[in-house]
């Protein structure tokens, strides 16, 4: 098991398996765990298994750093299986970081096929290990080695944003926002599932949605109303980071890159128009609001999307609405019949991945990496 | 999906909801593994003095001038009750309210509720005889802090808590809890749902109800019309209007819920919306009546099939509703205040010696835990923290030693004391 292939065996079979399992999450763990070979890990296995403990992991390189932890790949001696170890940094001043704790409290509650899942938090020393399932790629490493010069094929766009905006609505039904909702955040793995990862940033709300920090989000992905620095935002800020996300899939460029608040608002306001109080009442009252804001008038973003269907920029353009309570939710978002013909789609990018499989030769001879 | 199904894939449903039986099974489970424990370890103790001190004055002196103190120790050891161990939660539960109300500002109710819930999760699978819930409470608190994001310095919580404690001291024994508590950290209050309700009233009453889903013909008016024509709640003036009843049941059923709904099993044996329920029926019964009459049929006047979940809810809130109404604060209660002082008295000759100075010892469940986890293997989902910790008796024996004259810890000083008297 030195060099394990995770999903070879299983990829044929699982992207339609996505699919289905939108509708029913379980199965895919029930599929996961009967119609393949012993060599794919069960997705629950660790923390089933009694005999776990820290030395069974093996650490391997190091993935990504973070400001209050660093993330290594790991592997399970027992089983072989590839873990992802979030490595917390405990500072002794406070004790465990509160990041970390929320962290840890919203995913033991979100347990969803589009969220990335934990399976064990160990301690040892003076350091606090979260045990992750593994994903092979952030999407902002994937576009940039899988896309043609970061774009992706249709498909494969609206695999991911069917995915992403599951796991979204997920949250959102659990009354969780995620709030940092950017590629990096987005975790990719061989079976071409899309997962929400990092929820450092996410919390819980309530009623009424307010005193909120307006510091949070990935300045490029911050809806305007938070840019406005609104405090009473809402499950509508991740909508609109998906929005980004979307358009960002299309082109491989970040979609508003600003550099600072008026930047970011002055590049959402070129392409969207800027608000007025008629257009947007109550716009007026917000913090950051000025009134000689420059006047842009609302360009049309397929424009800059010459790549995007009819059915896709309208779901965009609903995602991308300057006033929070216009934009479409994330069950609305999936309803849409953008996503109609998903599941063909899906057919032909299995049938296609068959293809690149068999050309690369059987798959328990490759390295893992090198998939994509 | 419907709430209750959200609800369901809570952790709060999936590992910390229980039956009364079940619930009572647990906790003699704890009591007694920890009874034996305490036995073993006093035991070990006194032997351990037995030898030091006979090979200090060269020859056994069994009647000596120490016999007092022997008999006394030769007695068998009364342990603490199950019953016994659950009213020192409460009162530390209790305790959790005063402390949080001590800091300025007081630190908001959730916080506070939280910290409580985690309290009484942790003693389900730990004894207060092996960690005294002074140790435990303000540690359970500070964490209760990060979680329900109310941003607190460890420096700026130790200087609240009274006494000596410093900010080593609160944290020591973090792991230890956040392990006890299985790494759930999210509690699911009755709050929220409380006032999702009271607004649903305060629109009825401004005659923007909806109609009940059994009754799609009832018009708006309709329910403005009967929420206005309620018998009054019992034993209380008629209130002057609808609006001051609405804020009235408002007020008192969130007292009920910070107080009783947290300093009893509600939160093990009921979901949040039948607590708020129950406890909205406590402070304004004809209301609470009304409320369910806009969600479910009533059982007396129809054969809806839904009339029989209804009749269903009824039976639970009622139970649900006994169950608050049995809190008594300690404050209040001369009785409950003398037996409390009676179940110190007794836990001062039952805490585990071996554990003693948890919070004395650098982040001993860290080192603790590691070194388990090393040995055993230790998976988050599966801790039994009690029977953990037991394995290092014998390392944790041997510091408590090299310790003993010990710092002092926050409320440490009973144990302390009893420490210096075998001492001297």
């Amino acid at each position: 098991m030195t060099s394990r292939q995770p999903t070879s065996t299983s990829s044929s079979s699982s992207l339609l398996d996505i699919v289905s399992n939108l509708v029913s999450p379980k199965s895919l763990l029930f599929n996961a765990q009967h119609a393949t070979p012993p060599s794919l890990p069960s997705q629950r296995a660790p923390t089933m298994d009694k005999s776990q403990q820290p030395s069974s992991f093996q650490q391997l390189e190091k993935l990504g750093e973070g400001t209050y932890a660093t993330v290594f790949k790991g592997r399970n001696r027992q089983t072989g299986e590839l873990v992802a170890l979030k490595e917390i940094h405990l500072d002794s001043e406070e004790g465990t970081p509160s990041t970390a704790i929320r962290e840890i409290s919203l995913m033991k509650e979100l347990k969803h096929e589009s969220i990335v899942s934990l399976y064990d938090v160990i301690h040892t020393e003076n350091k606090l290990m979260l045990v992750f399932e593994y994903m092979d790629k952030d999407l902002k490493k994937y576009m940039d080695t899988r896309g043609d010069r970061g774009q992706l094929d249709q498909a494969t766009i609206k695999s991911f944003m069917h995915q992403l905006m599951s796991g979204i609505a997920f949250c959102h039904d659990n009354r969780v926002l995620h709030r940092d909702l950017k590629p990096q955040n987005l975790l990719i793995n061989k079976k071409g599932q899309l997962k929400l990862g990092d929820f450092g940033l996410a919390r819980a709300f309530g009623i009424p949605v307010n005193t909120f920090s307006n510091e949070v989000v990935t300045l490029w992905y911050r809806a305007p109303d938070v840019l406005l620095g609104s405090r009473t935002y809402n499950t509508s800020i991740d909508i609109w980071s998906a929005g980004c996300i979307m358009a960002e899939l299309y082109t491989g460029r970040p979609l508003f890159p600003g550099t600072t608040n008026e930047d970011q608002l002055q590049k959402i306001f070129r392409l969207m128009g800027t608000p007025s109080e008629r257009s947007w009442p109550g716009i007026s009252q917000l913090p950051e609001y000025r009134p000689n804001f420059h006047v842009y008038a609302t360009q049309d973003l397929g424009l800059i999307l010459p790549q995007i269907d009819p059915l896709g920029l309208d779901l965009l353009n609903r995602m991308l609405q300057l006033r929070p309570e216009l934009r479409i939710d994330a069950h609305g978002a999936l309803q849409h019949p953008w996503f109609h013909d998903l599941p063909q789609l899906q057919a032909q990018l299995q049938q296609q991945q068959q293809q690149q499989q068999m050309a690369a030769g059987y798959g328990g001879m490759m390295p893992p990496q090198q998939t994509y | 999906m419907i709430e209750d199904d959200f609800y369901r894939t809570s952790s709060q449903f999936r590992l910390w909801s229980f039956t009364e039986e079940s619930l009572r099974t647990v906790r003699q489970k704890t009591n007694s593994l920890a009874s034996d424990r305490v036995r073993i370890a006093l035991r070990r103790a006194r032997e351990a003095r037995q030898s030091a001190n006979s090979s200090a004055a060269g020859t056994p002196n069994p009647n000596g001038s120490d016999a007092d103190s022997k008999a006394g120790e030769e007695k068998d050891i009364e342990c603490l009750t199950s019953e016994e161990e659950q009213d020192l939660v409460r009162y530390y539960c209790e305790q959790i309210i005063q402390l949080g109300e001590s800091y300025k500002p007081p630190m908001p109710s959730i916080v506070r509720a939280t910290a409580i819930q985690y309290l009484r999760r942790f003693y389900l699978t730990n004894s207060p005889m092996t960690y005294h819930p002074k140790t435990i409470m303000p540690c359970a608190l500070f964490i209760a802090t990060k979680t329900d994001n109310y941003y607190m310095s460890l420096r700026q919580f130790a200087d609240g808590v009274p006494g000596d404690t410093t900010a080593e001291d609160i944290i020591a024994p973090e792991f230890l809890v956040m392990q006890s508590l299985r790494f759930t950290f999210d509690v699911r209050h009755p709050f929220r749902g409380l006032e999702g309700g009271i607004m649903e009233l305060n629109a009825i009453s401004q005659g923007l109800g909806e109609p009940a889903p059994h009754l799609p013909n009832q018009s708006a008016e309709d329910l403005r019309r009967a929420i206005l024509s309620l018998p009054p709640p019992l034993n209380t003036p008629s209130p002057p209007s609808i609006s001051d009843r609405l804020a009235r049941a408002h007020h008192n059923t969130r007292e009920i819920l910070k107080s009783a709904a947290q300093m009893t099993d509600a939160y093990f044996l009921y979901t949040p919306s039948q607590i708020w329920l129950s406890a909205l029926s406590l402070a304004d019964a004809p209301l609470a009546q009304f409320y369910l009459d806009t969600k479910l049929p009533n059982p007396t006047e129809s054969e809806h099939p839904l009339a029989q979940l209804r009749a269903k809810l009824l039976q639970t809130l009622s139970s649900c509703a006994t169950l608050l109404q049995s809190y008594k604060p300690l404050g209040s209660d001369p009785e409950q205040k003398k037996a409390m002082r009676r179940i110190g008295k007794k836990l001062y000759h039952c805490q585990n010696p071996e554990k003693v100075n948890l919070a004395g010892q650098k982040r001993i469940p860290a080192a603790a835990a590691a070194a388990i986890a090393s040995a055993a293997g230790n998976p988050s989902d599966t801790p039994t923290p009690d029977s953990e910790m037991e394995r290092l008796a014998k390392k944790r024996k041997l510091e408590a030693e090299q310790q003993k004259a010990g710092n002092d810890i926050f409320g440490g000083d009973l144990v302390m004391e009893r420490t210096r008297d075998r001492q001297a």
